[in-house]
């Protein structure tokens, strides 16, 4: 698990320019699921298990987790070759203060900003890109207005926690691999979706649900945590397991779900957590609205630092979260009130 | 509450059914054959606004957050009933009086301030409450004078029984439509009963029944409606002229007066999300005053209620294939 | 000794569709005049012209059934590649929310306006086209702290003239609709001056390029309520379900040289801006970058958008149902949603023009989606 995140953790996907990580999870995806296609939004597309509901119980069930990351995209470059920006998803300006960016095309660049009289002043106008050329015509030989990056930072080990850009969301594409790589019988026919251009508002998750239209859907992403100095009051931990989506700032999720997903972490012998996120939203909003409704909920990987370069998660609850979902795949599911 | 509407309305309709995401489906069929029949849906959301356990804390105190618009300052204080392995029945509480310094008393109080008492040891809450657990206000209806009605959700439970009213009405009323009384979920979140159940069904109209700001002290005249004067129709681009104009004539034909309202953009109602649904459906929204919304009190005229449940009852009896065809724009 | 007064200018090349679309009514939610003034000017143009429950109006071309078609896979079989084309009929404007016992019309406003830009205009009231004006207090009885902050639209008034509720309700009611009352004119160089360029300019291109025939499908989609939430677009994407759309817009255009460079969005007169990213959408970038080089080779001026905020109605037809590749090509308009509007016909000639260019590559299968 621990190596399977570190490899999707390396490749540069922000929103809208997630190729690197499609094509990432595409090659893994080659042996765990058929009919593997992209759609018109760039959504990565796939099955397994019996075709139409096979068994009693069984259901078409749609999971969900997303390639992009947090980025910029390039508005502007100037005479003097500096380049401005715009955030591609929830970019805080102290965050992107010195730090080091990569452009998909693979160029390098810093972040600096306009001097500000104070801290509270310092917002994204004000920063500036340095790519090192010394005027407008150098610069545009390497990157245009339009051209993504995302933060340049590999991703690290630190004990038996990972840290670095993405690893949140790339932790929940790495749960989902991995289920579909140890999933032997299950009553439903799985659909995975491997979406884009959630971190600028879930938009790729919509035609993904409606071109699919499952009878139920689970939404894998990182969450926050509440268990650093003076956090923000948050339930869940680093740690103590994956976390049953109950509510976040896109929707409240289906009650019988997550007493399925309780139910399974149950008898999986794993510990879970509960997911009560005041701070965010996910794709559960978007999933649900499709067709005549879609009942979802969601496993939530908890993350320190989210939406920076340091995002903190722990491999433990990677795994925690694998074997809950195996398990719930593995019996019928009844979606009654 | 959705298993109890659904009883209620049973007796009323040909069939009940539920939607994916909850909803309650009165179906009552008109005089038309089914290929024929024109489709209203009438939607009144019944979910509330209510509160969600974050934490359990120290002591066994629980921490909460909001669960739609909840104004934090009319949740202090309140007796509330917290949805745990069973009801458990808790005071909301904040700092006594006299322990309130005076400059903190000026404040507001917010939410991660408040917690709930549930007067039980710590060990025994962590056994029935749990992170996720909703929170619903306490508050028995209470009859005022003059035909007032004040409790907590009657913003929307009050449309809920409009719709019955309407029912009831429709029992001894000839009509050819087939109608979808529909009691939504989510509304105050994110519309999301409304809007699946749209796509579900498919009506040709489909009418929001929601409430609205009735006069009270320290709102502007133009914010707010005066109760006596009946129900009030909304125009806008959230609403399709045609449906509005039906409805207004319904009011005369009943010799009911109605109060007009214009929204330049969103009606904040089921309407919003219906009107745009697959390949867009003619919307109206049809409102209720209410006074004091989104507390434990909100106020109402019992009277406006059944008004509104009759003119839904007259609007849908004037409803047949023409209609139906003069919905398309030229 | 009379004062000789200056003659009539005369008027330049005259725009006539330009002209009718931006002079016509059709405030958000209430397009009637609008819809009848486009069907009208493309009478002929289609094979099948409709409209829906919420007011979109439909022009279909179908592909020819001679020459060459570009063809797609669909269930049954090869069909013709489906291209629709958007713009919204709609505009920025007041509604009418209260008749004053003083006979003064209390309004809100339908669409993004800056308050800033709404006291002292002119305005037509309601369907009969009453005449008003925007009041607010004179800068001599203001407080002169007052003078430093803008007047909020909920303290100014149309005055239509009545001095009584009764006297005004003879003339207008809750719910009339008021537009600007500006009228077209072309002024200064190759430039014109309106209301509502935005988007009444793409619709105009769009009513001008049904005139020529294609070997795709082609659904000319004049959409509603773009202003109050990209809402008609919403439902036409999923009723039409295209394999393609190109948006025809306006948008922003701040290019004066005080303003900050990267605050200026586009140029004035350097052709059809193509967005990259805005507030709603990422456009599909490989096929931005071919539209580009296309327009590059057969010299025609264009231009990026250089600022992301702003949306138009791509931004809900590409994530309509399962999913639709969606192109935005704009027209650079000074004063967006401010009641006197600026365009310039170079650029208005070059976005047709490139247009044109698109829709004849993409038949004859030059452009990959």
């Amino acid at each position: 698990m621990k190596d399977m995140l570190l490899k999707l953790a390396e490749a540069t996907g922000p929103s809208g320019s997630e190729d690197a990580v499609r094509e990432l999870v595409k090659k893994e995806l080659a042996g765990l699921a058929e009919d593997v296609r992209v759609d018109a939004m760039g959504n990565l597309l796939a099955r397994t298990g019996p075709r139409g509901r096979a068994s009693k119980g069984g259901h078409k069930v749609l999971l969900m987790a997303h390639l992009d990351e947090v980025g910029l995209v390039v508005t502007n470059v100037e005479k003097n070759g500096f380049l401005r920006f715009s955030p591609m998803g929830r970019l805080d300006p102290h965050v992107c203060l010195g730090q080091r960016i990569r452009f998909t095309g693979g160029a390098l660049g810093v972040i600096d900003a306009e001097p500000v009289e104070k801290p509270g002043d310092l917002k994204i106008d004000k920063l500036f890109i340095d790519i090192g050329a010394a005027s407008e015509e150098e610069a545009r030989k390497t990157v245009r207005p339009g051209d993504m990056a995302a933060f340049d930072r590999a991703p690290a080990v630190l004990g038996h926690r990972v840290t670095g850009r993405a690893v949140g969301s790339r932790g929940a594409a790495a749960v989902l691999l991995q289920t579909l790589r140890g999933l032997r019988a299950t009553p439903h026919e799985v659909l995975v979706a491997f979406t884009v251009q959630k971190e600028v508002g879930s938009r790729g998750a919509r035609p993904a649900a409606f071109g699919v239209d499952p009878d139920l859907a689970l939404v894998l992403d990182a969450t926050a945590t509440g268990d650093t100095p003076e956090a923000r009051r948050m339930e869940v931990s680093l740690g103590k397991g994956p976390a049953i989506k109950v509510q976040d700032q896109s929707g409240m999720a289906y009650p019988a779900l997550r007493r399925a997903l309780a139910a399974a972490a149950a008898k999986a012998g794993k510990s879970v957590q509960y997911e009560v996120l005041e701070t965010a939203g996910s794709e559960l909003g978007v999933v649900q609205l499709s067709h005549g409704g879609i009942p979802a909920s969601g496993l939530s990987i908890p993350t320190r630092y989210r939406f920076g370069p340091t995002e903190v998660v722990d491999v433990e609850d990677l795994e925690g979260a694998v074997a809950v979902l195996t398990q719930f795949l593995k019996d019928p599911v009844d979606l009654s009130f | 509450m959705g298993g109890w509407i659904a009883e209620a309305f049973a007796p009323l309709c040909d069939e009940v059914q539920r939607g994916k995401l909850g909803d309650v489906i009165g179906i009552r069929r008109g005089a038309l054959p089914a290929a024929r029949r024109p489709r209203i849906l009438l939607a009144a959301h019944m979910d509330e606004i209510g509160l969600m356990v974050t934490r359990v804390d120290e002591g066994g105190f629980l921490r909460v957050t909001r669960v739609g618009g909840v104004d934090p300052r009319t949740i202090l204080a309140q007796e509330v009933l917290v949805h745990g392995r069973t009801m458990l029945p808790g005071i909301v509480g904040a700092k006594p009086p006299h322990l309130t310094p005076p400059e903190e008393a000026k404040n507001a109080p917010q939410l991660k301030d408040l917690y709930i008492d549930l007067a039980l040891p710590e060990d025994e809450v962590r056994r029935l409450v749990q992170v996720g657990d909703l929170v619903t206000v306490r508050r028995e209806p209470v009859d005022l004078l003059e035909g007032h009605l004040a409790g907590k959700a009657m913003d929307n439970r009050a449309c809920v029984a409009l719709l019955y009213e309407c029912l009831q009405e429709l029992e001894r009323a000839q009509f050819q439509a087939e109608v979808l009384a529909v009691a939504t979920t989510a509304e105050e979140i994110t519309s999301a009963g409304a809007e699946t159940v749209t796509y579900q069904l498919a009506p040709d109209v489909a009418i929001a029944v929601d409430v609205t700001f009735a006069q009270q002290p320290g709102t502007e005249e133009d914010e707010t409606w005066d109760p006596a004067r009946g129900p009030v129709l909304t125009m806008g681009p959230n609403i399709s002229p045609r449906v509005f104009e039906a409805l207004r004539e319904a009011a005369r034909e009943l010799d009911m007066n109605v109060q007009i309202e214009a929204a330049p953009g969103h009606t904040g109602t089921d309407a919003w999300s219906m009107q745009v649904v697959a390949a867009g459906v003619p919307t109206a929204v049809l409102s209720v005053p209410i006074k004091y919304m989104h507390t434990s009190v909100e106020t109402l005229s019992l009277e406006n209620v059944s008004r509104a449940g009759r003119l839904l009852a007259r609007f849908v009896s004037r409803v047949d294939e023409e209609f139906v065809k003069g919905l398309v724009w030229a | 000794m009379g004062v000789t007064q200056p003659a009539e200018p005369r008027p330049a090349v005259t725009r006539p569709v330009l002209q009718k679309f931006t002079e016509a009514a059709g405030v958000s939610g209430d397009e009637v005049e609008i819809r009848r003034v486009v069907r009208e000017t493309i009478e002929g143009l289609a094979d099948e012209i409709r409209s829906d429950t919420i007011g979109n109006l439909f022009a279909t071309q179908q592909a020819p059934r001679r020459g060459k078609v570009r063809t797609v896979k669909g269930p049954e079989g090869e069909r013709p590649l489906r291209v629709m084309l958007a713009a919204h009929m709609d505009e920025c404007g007041l509604m009418v929310q209260r008749i004053g016992k003083d006979g003064l019309l209390r309004f809100g406003k339908v669409g993004g306006i800056d308050d800033r830009v709404l006291v002292s205009k002119a305005v037509f009231v309601g369907d009969r086209r009453l005449p008003g004006v925007i009041g607010a207090k004179p800068i001599h009885l203001q407080e002169r702290g007052d003078w430093e902050k803008p007047i909020p639209y909920d303290e100014m008034y149309i005055d239509i003239g009545a001095t009584s509720r009764d006297e005004a309700e003879r003339h207008v009611k809750v719910g009339d609709r008021a537009i600007f009352a500006t009228r077209y004119e072309e002024i200064g160089r190759n430039a014109a001056k309106a209301k509502s360029f935005d988007d009444r300019a793409g619709c105009a291109i769009l009513a001008e390029s049904l005139v020529g025939r294609y070997g795709l499908e082609v659904v000319g989609a004049f959409t509603v309520q773009e202003e109050v939430g990209l809402r008609g677009a919403r439902v036409a994407a999923h009723a039409v379900d295209p394999d393609l759309t190109i948006v025809l817009e306006g948008t922003s255009c701040n290019d004066m040289p005080f303003n900050p460079l990267h605050g200026q969005s586009t140029w004035f007169g350097r052709g059809p801006a193509l967005t990259l990213v805005d507030s709603f959408t990422i456009a599909p970038i490989r096929l931005v970058r071919q539209v580009a080089d296309l327009a590059e080779k057969h010299k025609i001026p264009f231009q990026f958008k250089r600022v992301t905020l702003g949306g138009n109605d791509a931004g809900s037809i590409h994530k309509s149902r399962a999913g639709i590749p969606t192109l935005a090509i704009s027209l650079p308009t000074r004063y967006i949603h401010a009641p006197a509007q600026l365009i310039s016909l170079d650029d208005y000639a070059n976005a047709q023009a490139l247009l044109s260019l698109i829709l004849d590559h993409l038949a004859k299968g030059d452009l990959t989606l």
